[in-house]
């Protein structure tokens, strides 16, 4: 009997391989967060020849700058011996391996093989994926295929003097991507209690959008709003204390199922000019510290017990170590065999509604939604204010 | 139509399993054969009389001590008792006592008191023991079954003169497998050294097998070396001096001996040939200890960070360790166990295809029941003095 290669009907997918938590090369979530392009590092970390290992989504890369300014990612290992590339030398746009010196344009491409007394770099090619800086991140596709168009985000490519764009983020944390891509507002009043963000509870709703869902904030006197860009990206509105508010464009990107990074295009809008020096300091300063210390680290030390959040009153990124104590706190991969949701987790629910229908139609070989990112998404200045 | 399914040897070995030699504990077909011959365990000189130290190698554990006498002996990891950890005992005399309940054992493993028991019953214990010797500065040890072979001399490093001091050092394990060290190859100097002491031209490379494994030439346009390669894991060339005074050369006898699959220790027993002038110095450094850097944790640590990507070889400024930062980066840079389906061999890589086609054909020979070849060190392994200078 001819035995044909079938897809598995959807129906059989189980419920861990509809969540998209596991995103590792051969897993189906994986393979639709490699229809995205991706962000992998922040371009001004990345000076023009030097080469750095990365690993995304459970797979390694070498990611290098040119010294004529152009980043590339390709293969991790050379194709001779299989050394790590990020260890060799950046010459002109190409990159030498460290071991025997074989070297590689960005393409991947095998142009010199100094040691072989006949050379046959042409048949030597190593991977190379597509390559792009958009809003000061270095972004790549690590997908199959022709890559898609980068999808842009035109409401934050405008600065101004009062409307300053700063690039946080770039660290890895020690947890799943999922727990913080389902963060919600419902937790402010607890896990922020006593900072400068709202203390009333809001009601929450969500629905999808063109882009993927919005999740509706609404308390008594105000409205406010959480978005959801599928398929890693979140948009909402925190407040500035030298008075204004900031549109924060974060994006998740595993770096395996135990842990990811994130990056955040924070787009600051201040009421006045007279502020902007000392948002700048108070901004420099929060950067400083985040590359001195490591959060994380303080952050296990309170989910074993030993010491109190309440020792760290006065750190000056407490609403970071405090999303990192509750989000970290719900395990490395959040279960979602062992939660019961409400009502306030809409936007949760929401979200991985969409998720388990785009993976049931990749898995079926139906059409997925590209989930393009329009002109403007709607926010409120005044939501967490 | 059924699927090829791997054959299987009288003895119960896979087809599979000697096309490498990386696996190495006790079951495997490669670490059947490297049980067949002595092991450098640790160095002589660290090993105080009274002293037990516990000893992983090939993927097993065992007991190290020296008895009051100054006899090393190697014996099992455990008591016979109740299996608690030998080393963590005392030394009696050549003999060593448990720490959980103080049966002891002589240096061939025979218990020989049981304090705690009213009946003793000695006489039925023993735990294995290991035929153990001390040669050139290392305590080596026959891990196999049966009678172990004759020990391999290296009759050219036993000549110390007023001007050749021999030193061995190591003792360090290194996070990769021994394959990926014992593959290294010359052609990497001029770009993993690149700015070092050694030489910076490419040469041409061949090899052929030899009575003690292969011997690779390396062909410069002025000059010719060896890098020979002593089956299981012993490697023998020539680098410059790098200690105290340029000049002179060092015949190096470098073993990678396997820990685990992805872990090795390096020890290596160097006969360095020094100019007059150096002698003194050199002697003093010898005095001080400072001469056994090469694959120190400090090293590793750097290493680590460069393949993190936290730091570039180049941040690291001058330092004594750094060829052995550079090595540890390129050979742990291969990953723990280096990948052979995905590599692309070329002609500069002809030392390690022979290495291959040696251990495949002497790993198949042992799998399939027929005779091993006798690897013996000849009195002198020819090296040139200017091959690395």
């Amino acid at each position: 009997m001819a035995i044909t290669q079938e897809r598995p009907p959807a129906a059989a997918l189980s419920r861990d391989e509809l969540d998209y938590a596991r995103t590792g090369p051969d897993t189906l979530a994986g393979r639709y967060m490699r229809m995205f392009w991706q962000p992998v590092h922040i371009a001004d970390q990345l000076p023009a020849g030097r080469a750095k290992p990365i690993r995304i989504m459970s797979e390694d890369f070498t990611l290098f700058r040119g010294e004529s300014g152009a980043a590339r990612v390709v293969a991790f290992r050379c194709a001779h011996r299989g050394t790590q590339l990020s260890t060799g030398w950046v010459e002109g746009d190409n990159l030498r391996c460290f071991y025997h010196g074989w070297m590689y344009d960005g393409n991947g491409q095998c142009v010199e093989q100094p040691a072989e007394p006949e050379p046959f770099c042409n048949r030597i090619k190593i991977r190379a994926y597509p390559t792009q800086e958009y809003l000061g991140l270095v972004w790549a596709y690590l997908g199959e295929g022709k890559a898609p168009p980068l999808r842009r985000i035109p409401q934050v490519e405008q600065e101004t003097e009062t409307d300053i764009r700063v690039l946080r983020g770039g660290r890895i944390a020690p947890y799943n991507y999922a727990n913080i891509m389902e963060n919600d507002p419902a937790h402010v009043p607890f896990v922020h209690r006593e900072t400068q963000f709202f203390t009333d509870l809001p009601r929450v709703s969500a629905e999808e959008m063109e882009y993927g869902s919005k999740e509706t904030v609404t308390f008594s006197n105000r409205v406010g709003y959480v978005h959801r860009i599928m398929p890693a990206g979140r948009l909402f509105v925190t407040p500035i204390q030298e008075r204004g508010w900031t549109e924060n464009f974060i994006f998740q990107v595993p770096v395996d199922d135990e842990s990811h990074l994130g990056f955040g295009i924070q787009f600051n809008h201040l009421k006045s000019a007279d502020a902007v020096p000392a948002f700048r300091a108070r901004i420099e300063a929060q950067i400083a510290n985040a590359l001195r210390g490591n959060l994380a680290e303080i952050a296990e030390r309170v989910l074993r017990g030993e010491v109190g959040l309440e020792e760290f009153k006065d750190h000056p990124n407490l609403v970071n170590l405090q999303d990192l104590v509750s989000q970290l706190g719900q395990g490395i991969i959040r279960d979602i065999n062992a939660e019961r949701l409400g009502r306030a987790d809409s936007g949760v629910v929401m979200l991985r509604k969409l998720w388990e229908r785009e993976l049931r139609a990749l898995a079926e070989g139906r059409a997925t939604t590209p989930w393009p990112i329009p002109e403007r998404i709607e926010l409120t200045p005044d939501y967490h204010g | 139509m059924a699927a090829t399914s791997e054959r299987v040897t009288s003895n119960g070995h896979g087809t599979e399993e000697w096309r490498d030699y990386v696996q190495v504990g006790p079951g495997t077909l490669p670490g059947r054969y490297l049980r067949r011959f002595w092991h450098p365990l640790y160095l002589s000189d660290d090993l105080a009389p009274g002293r037990t130290k516990p000893i992983r190698i090939l993927g097993e554990d065992f007991t190290l001590y020296r008895g009051e006498s100054g006899a090393a002996h190697v014996v099992a990891f455990r008591c016979a008792h109740r299996g608690t950890q030998l080393s963590t005992g005392w030394v009696e005399g050549d003999e060593i006592r448990c720490f959980y309940h103080g049966w002891k054992y002589d240096g061939a493993g025979q218990c020989t008191e049981q304090p705690a028991e009213p009946e003793p019953f000695c006489q039925r214990i023993k735990i294995r023991s290991y035929p153990t010797q001390e040669y050139l500065g290392l305590i080596w040890a026959y891990l196999g079954e049966g009678e172990p072979p004759p020990f391999r001399r290296f009759p050219q490093l036993e000549a110390e003169s007023d001007s050749a001091i021999r030193v061995t050092r190591g003792g360090w394990i290194l996070p990769y497998s021994y394959a990926n060290v014992f593959e290294n190859d010359p052609a990497h100097v001029p770009f993993v050294h690149r700015g070092g002491d050694f030489f910076e031209d490419i040469p041409l490379v061949s090899s052929q097998e030899t009575e003690y494994g292969t011997k690779e030439t390396v062909t410069f346009k002025s000059r010719v070396g060896y890098v020979h390669r002593i089956l299981p894991y012993g490697r023998m060339f020539v680098v410059p001096v790098m200690e105290v005074a340029k000049g002179g050369w060092v015949e190096m006898l470098i073993m990678d001996v396997p820990v685990d699959d992805d872990r090795h220790v390096e020890y290596a027993i160097a006969l360095n040939h020094l100019t007059l002038e150096a002698v003194e110095p050199f002697r003093e450094r010898v005095r001080q200890g400072a001469l056994n850097w090469y694959g120190a944790p400090p090293s590793i640590e750097a290493a680590a960070k460069v393949l993190r990507g936290e730091a570039r070889i180049e941040d690291f400024g001058p330092r004594q360790d750094l060829v052995a930062v550079q090595d540890i980066t390129s050979q742990g840079g291969q990953g723990p166990i280096r990948d052979r389906i995905n590599e692309r061999l070329g002609r500069s890589d002809a030392g390690l295809i022979e290495l291959r086609r040696v251990w495949e054909r002497e790993l198949r020979n042992l799998a399939e029941g027929r005779p091993l070849k006798e690897w013996t060190i000849p009195e002198r392994i020819e090296l040139t003095a200017n091959y690395h200078g």
